[in-house]
Parts: structure tokens; sequence; C-alpha cells
């Protein structure tokens, strides 16, 4: 099988419009649609959850994440409602 | 003796499995997909070890600027 480097613009082009899991470094993690993003990894994310510690917070219709928070911006394949797995 | 650059021996990292280490005593290990200048990086497979917890992740991208060792071939301890 062969690999073609994958930048994250090709990460972008393939997150737009999915719901990703965004974790930010103070642990939040910001559940959501992707609706922009930019070279900062600012994010505009809608319907958006926000967890703290596996217990959701809060909801919003609509965010702007300011990039320098974000530690990873985690995408699934499937578009099944997400479960975390802890060891 | 040929010079090896940094970004040089992460692109030959491509499509192997790494171990990162962040500043903070968080870890990640994952199949490196891509990455880019500012260490930013695409990883697939994902195991995140938080203060013990584990959490898998499918793919992710991940902030370069907290990233603080990068192990090719390495797995979370």
């Amino acid at each position: 099988m062969s690999h073609e480097k994958r930048t994250s613009a090709d990460f972008f082009k393939q997150v737009f419009g999915r719901t990703v899991n965004v974790k930010l470094h103070n642990r939040t993690e910001y559940i959501g649609v992707l609706a922009a993003l930019d070279g900062n990894m600012n994010l505009v994310l809608e319907q958006c959850e926000e967890y703290l510690e596996s217990k959701l917070i809060n909801k919003y219709g609509q965010i702007l994440l300011r990039g320098n928070n974000v530690l990873y911006i985690s995408a699934k394949f499937n578009q099944k409602q997400q479960q975390e797995e802890e060891v | 003796m040929t010079t090896i650059l940094p970004l040089g021996l992460l692109d030959k990292a491509i499509s192997s499995r790494v171990w990162i280490l962040m500043k903070d005593d968080r870890e990640f290990e994952g199949t490196l997909r891509g990455f880019d200048d500012f260490f930013n990086m695409v990883l697939e497979n994902v195991i995140e070890l938080d203060n013990g917890k584990k959490n898998k992740l499918e793919q992710i991208l991940l902030n370069g600027t907290q990233i603080c060792l990068i192990v090719p071939g390495g797995e979370i301890s």
C-alpha cells in the first residue's frame, strides 16, 4: 500500500463538515461539526458540546476557538456517536 | 558523514509508528502520516496517554507547539 505524505492541509480538506473532537491544552474537549479552520488552528465549530473530564458542561450553537489553545483535532471516519475508550 | 536534518529524520519515519512526548507529560503513539515545518503532525490509529488514562483516536492533527520529543519506532510506556 503506497502512502503519500499527508500534511495538515490535506487533513483540513478531509475534515471539513465532519464531526470532530478538539482537545485543548487544558484538557477541555469540544465535539462539534467543523465549519472553518485556518493555518493557526483557529476553528469554528457548530452544534458544539463542551466536555471537561468526559462530563458535558455546555452546549453551543457556534463557537470560535482560538488555535493557540488547541492540542489536537481528532476526526472519525465513521459518523457514529463518538465513544472514548479509557483503559 | 552525511548530514541528517531533523525534518529529514521525520520524513523517514512517515508511515511508521512514532512515539511523541509532549512538554506536559502527555504521550501519543501513532502512525505518522505527515507533518509540516511547525511540527504539526497527522497521526493515525493513535493512542493518547494522559495521567495514566488511555484514549484511542482514529486520525488526529496534533499541534506541534507542545511537542518535546519524537521517537521513530517507539512505543508508549
